[in-house]
């Protein structure tokens, strides 16, 4: 199921651009990606919108926090009035996931560094589409890289790490207290380091995808500031969180 | 740990408020944990397995298995000696298929190739087949890919094809390049050698006739596809398939493709052939039957195995059953030659996988199964019945 639904499409795909793209494999993927990135792009500005929406009610949250603060099950109620969707965010990330690991798949399967990983591309193939098979093996070679392999020379890493960074920092809302902030701080370490590790690890051709959707986040998120864009921190609270207090022994 | 904490007390206290910050940043957690974990299970899977090989010799076999070359009796399934008796890091595993130069190296050199190493050994074989080669008489470590298909012996040569796009051609005597021929991709195929020609394909979608002497093309053929199975040579004729699903009659006279069939799939393994008809399989699992002289196929249609076939089939002494490997499952199918009915089939010992080509003597049929403690399983031809793997099976059991 898995593999008709996602990895089959994508790889098709990219043999459909290799195929007319002078028989690039990076011009493939990289096409392949700005696609997906495209039909992602909906959500992720819906996401950005929903999010900016939050930060805008934030005063009426605080406010009816405080009403029903003994009433968990009313708080819950009031904020559900409000259109607040706790999953909101997790969205665009868990919508992403299956398409890069779909990617990911699809580009070790076209491109298969080993001849028993060849062996598993002929069933992936769509046969109605003609001449599709004669394209095997692809060219995997650009540069100094090896596609199916992971780049020997750090450098695709480096630029995916610089990228993650840059595109979190741009992404990332303003933190409301020093808990969040600490908290992106260190997302905003994590997830670029995190990205860099696969980039180290994983196909070249998997770090491919991870530097062109970078920048073409980075480029959405220019395009479409307006989105991006949290209302002026003067509403939020910087307040230090207070610290818990040590709870008090049952026998004193 | 600090930062999981943050972020599963910050989806613990669900009503807070900034839900959209801390989806966000839960959200992004759980996709990279949930990537690692995918990425790593694919890694875990793609076990750094190969299709080994092996070759049968007197009442020896020579088997390349993972990171060994291994002698055994061919009846009892004695180990005789392991090549190397310790691993060195990077060794491994063989694709390629041993090859014995009996006329080389007093008792004869049995020459292997390996995948990650890439290099070749030329192992000088004892009086006695349990006697272990020591250490190489030479080694040819210049080639920059890996080695997938075996080699041929030819002229006082080692010729064999590599993952970097060329073909060598070594000296038997002492591993010296004598030359290097250029094709545009890997080289996965065995080379044929007829008079004093070698031919090989590459998955450049060229079959290329080379001069053994001097390493010189003299012409070549383009195919549709790339070509990883090797060229079968009939009557003045090499017949080979390509991933364009084609199989081609190559004249050798008059260098042109004379003929061509299109099967229903990628022609990967390598046919048989008896004396005038060519046994061939697509990886969809389809064998077929043709008879070279008429180009007629034997059987009304294709048989067909519920698997992908990628190793080439063997046939019995007397040409009468056809034995096909069926690769995920790890069952062998004995066809009728005369019908392309099944007569029997049965699965390997722990249901491994069976990319290697498949074996056979008078009595009995050597596979190699992948991905299996029992790496070696051996099965009388007549009936089926397993003779003996390495390692043993327990009693017992």
């Amino acid at each position: 199921m898995w593999d008709v639904v996602i990895v089959r499409p994508i790889l098709n795909l990219l043999l459909l651009l290799y195929k007319y793209l002078g028989s690039e494999t990076i011009i493939a993927v990289t096409l392949v990606t700005l696609v997906l990135r495209i039909l992602v792009t909906p959500l992720m500005l819906k996401q950005q919108q929903a999010a900016r929406k939050q930060q805008e009610l934030r005063p009426k949250i605080m406010e009816i926090q405080k009403k029903y603060k003994d009433d968990p099950q009313k708080l819950m109620e009031e904020q559900r009035k409000l259109g607040l969707n706790p999953l909101g965010g997790c969205l665009p990330s868990l919508i992403q996931l299956p398409l890069m690991i779909g990617l990911y798949q699809a580009i070790i399967r076209a491109l298969a560094s080993t001849p028993l990983q060849l062996l598993e591309l002929p069933k992936d193939i769509y046969r109605w589409i003609p001449s599709f098979s004669s394209l095997i093996p692809l060219k995997s070679q650009f540069l100094w890289l090896d596609l199916a392999l992971p780049d020997r020379l750090f450098i695709l890493p480096i630029l995916v790490v610089i990228t993650s960074w840059f595109y979190q920092k741009l992404i990332t809302p303003p933190a409301l207290d020093a808990q969040a902030e600490a908290m992106n701080k260190q997302m905003m370490l994590m997830m670029p380091l995190m990205m860099g590790f696969f980039s180290l690890t994983y196909a070249s051709g998997l770090a491919i995808y991870f530097l062109i959707t970078n920048l073409i986040g980075i480029l959405q998120y220019y395009m479409f500031r307006q989105h991006y864009t949290y209302p002026t921190p003067e509403t939020t609270d910087k307040r230090p969180v207070p610290q818990k207090q040590p709870r008090a022994s049952a026998k004193s | 740990m600090n930062l999981w904490r943050m972020i599963l007390d910050r989806l613990y206290r669900g009503n807070r408020p900034y839900a959209g910050a801390r989806g966000r940043i839960v959200g992004a957690g759980m996709a990279l944990f949930l990537l690692a974990t995918v990425l790593t299970g694919c890694a875990a899977t793609a076990r750094h397995e190969s299709w080994p090989g092996l070759l049968v010799a007197d009442d020896t076999i020579y088997a390349a298995n993972l990171e060994r070359v291994q002698a055994f009796n061919a009846e009892t399934g004695k180990l005789l000696w392991s090549f190397p008796e310790e691993l060195k890091k990077g060794q491994g595993p063989y694709y390629s298929t041993p090859l014995l130069a009996e006329d080389y190296g007093g008792y004869g050199l049995l020459l292997v190739a390996g995948y990650n190493d890439k290099t070749v050994y030329a192992l000088p074989l004892g009086e006695s087949p349990a006697e272990r080669p020591d250490n190489p008489v030479w080694t040819f470590a210049q080639a920059a890919g890996q080695y997938v298909g075996s080699g041929v012996v030819a002229d006082g040569k080692f010729i064999i094809g590599n993952g970097d796009g060329y073909v060598y051609a070594l000296d038997l005597d002492d591993g010296a390049l004598v030359w290097k021929f250029p094709t545009r991709d890997r080289v996965w195929a065995t080379p044929v050698v007829v008079e004093d020609t070698v031919y090989i394909a590459s998955l450049d979608h060229h079959l290329y006739a080379i001069d053994i002497a001097t390493g010189v093309e003299q012409w070549n053929v383009q195919t549709s596809g790339a070509i990883a199975a090797t060229p079968v040579h009939i009557d003045g004729a090499l017949w080979v398939g390509d991933f364009s699903s084609t199989l081609y009659q190559v004249d050798l006279e008059t260098h042109q493709v004379a003929w061509t069939f299109t099967a229903n799939d990628w022609l990967w393994a390598t046919p048989i052939a008896d004396e005038t008809n060519l046994y061939f399989a697509d990886v969809g699992g389809h064998i077929y039957a043709l008879d070279t002289e008429t180009h007629e196929m034997l059987w009304d249609t294709p048989t067909k195995i519920d698997d992908v076939v990628r190793s080439r089939p063997a046939l019995n002494a007397d040409g009468t059953r056809l034995y096909v490997a069926a690769y995920k499952k790890g069952t062998i199918h004995a066809l009728d030659t005369a019908t392309g009915m099944e007569k029997k089939n049965w699965t390997t010992v722990e249901r491994g996988r069976l990319p290697g080509d498949l074996v056979a003597d008078e009595m009995r049929l050597y596979t190699m199964p992948i991905l299996v403690d029992k790496r070696i399983q051996v099965f009388e031809l007549a009936t089926g019945e397993f003779a003996w793997s390495y390692p043993a099976i327990e009693s017992g059991k």
